[in-house]
């Protein structure tokens, strides 16, 4: 029984082995990775576009990215979209930004049709 | 039969072709819930634990290391089946090592409520283990039926002056054990013709626990981006706390209780988990054990395969109720 078990495990390993290596990137939901302007940080400059990579490819419709100031006025452009080259890449356009604190919102379809969702802070200190 | 296989081959083609809105397998509002490795989680998923180890601390009794899968299959939105089975092996404190297959263990889940907006589930579970399946040597002769509770909440709603703790989240599991005998009698005839008889207790229990993780994707994702990447970025540093008092037999209110600190590394179809087991009380052991866990989100895989079921493939998870 032990050396059956010593081959099912054997099994096993090339199998989490197989799973992990094995890339299939339009099939499982889409988390961010990172962003520009990067979560909770303060730029000195107004930045013209909010830019979030993801781990996963986008479905362009539905994906989108709205960014509201701390009087929730809209302050993207309403032009959310997914980089063409990089289907991984989702971004907005910006009107130009005063000193204060912004909040994203963003919403994600994966090419596998999960949805993920989530936002985040940032702020802009021209000093 | 040939009938049977057709049908079931189209199911399968209807299915891979079929595409539906769905939300990632234990994902409440923005919050991914990783598998915890000694207390169930709250969701129903479609999921496959396809190995999970625990070598127990060394008790009274002795040391048990168990090593077996798991897996779950949604059969609607909130309605999850669960089929489980451990090879064990043990090593008694009087008496010499042995090792066979446990009993088959199946359950179910059924979420009861769900907030996106507070990252909250909350789950009501059965569990059972069915006696008599494997060999006496390692296996219990009886079985024992578990009907639960429970939740998961993420803090991601706590105010901005404490946003470095809105990583944090808690999920935890309250059971009730009941075995289908109370007592089990063993009765043998010595060589010298006399008959011994052998009575074992089997007491109703109160398993409960529950499980406090850091989300560092959380952490980098929604409050601050601290410039961790990969792997480092992928991790959930955990610490699991699980008790169980046993309420009727001669062991009644001798609560054993284990913490179990470790980490979770989640990528994009795998969660490794490793922590180790550490023995609160006396009755609870003496040195630590170890929990592990490889488990893989079959749902993201093959999601067309994994979350079909007869009545079509599975629509989102998350829906307010």
């Amino acid at each position: 029984m032990i050396r059956f078990g010593k081959r099912a495990l054997g099994g096993v390993v090339v199998l989490v082995l197989s799973t992990t290596v094995w890339q299939t990137p339009a099939q499982a939901h889409a988390f961010p990775v990172r962003s520009d302007p990067r979560v909770g940080w303060t730029v000195t400059v107004s930045p013209p576009k909010v830019t979030i990579w993801f781990d996963g490819e986008l479905e362009p419709v539905f994906s989108t990215i709205t960014v509201y100031n701390s009087a929730k006025q809209q302050m993207d452009k309403g032009n959310s979209r997914v980089n063409g080259p990089d289907a991984n890449m989702l971004e907005v356009d910006l009107a130009p930004l005063a000193s204060g604190t912004y909040h994203v919102y963003w919403k994600a379809l994966a090419k596998d049709t999960h949805v993920t969702e989530g936002d985040f802070t940032f702020a802009v200190d021209k000093k | 039969m040939k009938q049977c296989w057709i049908i079931i081959l189209g199911a399968l083609l209807s299915a891979s072709l079929h595409i539906s809105e769905t939300w990632a397998h234990g994902v409440i509002g923005k919050r991914f819930f990783p598998a915890t490795l000694v207390v169930d989680d709250p969701f129903a998923s479609d999921e496959l634990d396809l190995l999970k180890v625990n070598k127990g601390s060394k008790n009274e009794d002795g040391t048990e290391t168990g090593v077996g899968f798991e897996y779950s299959k949604r059969l609607t939105p909130d309605f999850e089946l669960s089929a489980g089975w451990q090879y064990l092996f043990q090593k008694p404190t009087n008496g010499s090592s042995t090792s066979g297959a446990g009993n088959p263990e199946f359950g179910f889940k059924y979420v009861l409520a769900r907030s996106p907006d507070h990252e909250f589930l909350f789950t009501t579970g059965f569990d059972a283990e069915v006696g008599g399946i494997g060999p006496a040597r390692v296996a219990e002769r009886i079985s024992t039926f578990a009907p639960g509770l429970l939740f998961g909440k993420g803090l991601g709603d706590l105010p901005d002056s404490l946003k470095y703790l809105r990583p944090l989240a808690i999920n935890g599991q309250l059971q009730v054990n009941i075995p289908s005998h109370r007592r089990t009698v063993t009765t043998t005839f010595t060589e010298d013709g006399d008959i011994e008889q052998d009575t074992e207790q089997h007491p109703t229990t109160i398993p409960f626990g529950f499980a406090v993780n850091y989300s560092i994707p959380y952490l980098q994702s929604f409050v601050k981006d601290v410039g961790l990447t990969a792997p480092l970025a992928n991790l959930f540093p955990i610490v699991e706390f699980n008790f169980e008092t046993p309420i009727s037999g001669p062991g009644k209110k001798l609560t054993t209780a284990f913490a179990n600190p470790g980490i979770i590394w989640v990528g994009k179809y795998v969660e490794l988990g490793l922590e180790a087991q550490l023995p609160m009380n006396k009755g609870s052991g003496k040195n630590a054990g170890i929990n592990a866990l490889v488990h893989i989100f079959i749902d993201d895989l093959f999601p067309n395969f994994f979350t079909w079921t007869p009545w079509g493939v599975i629509g989102p998870t998350q829906q307010s109720k």
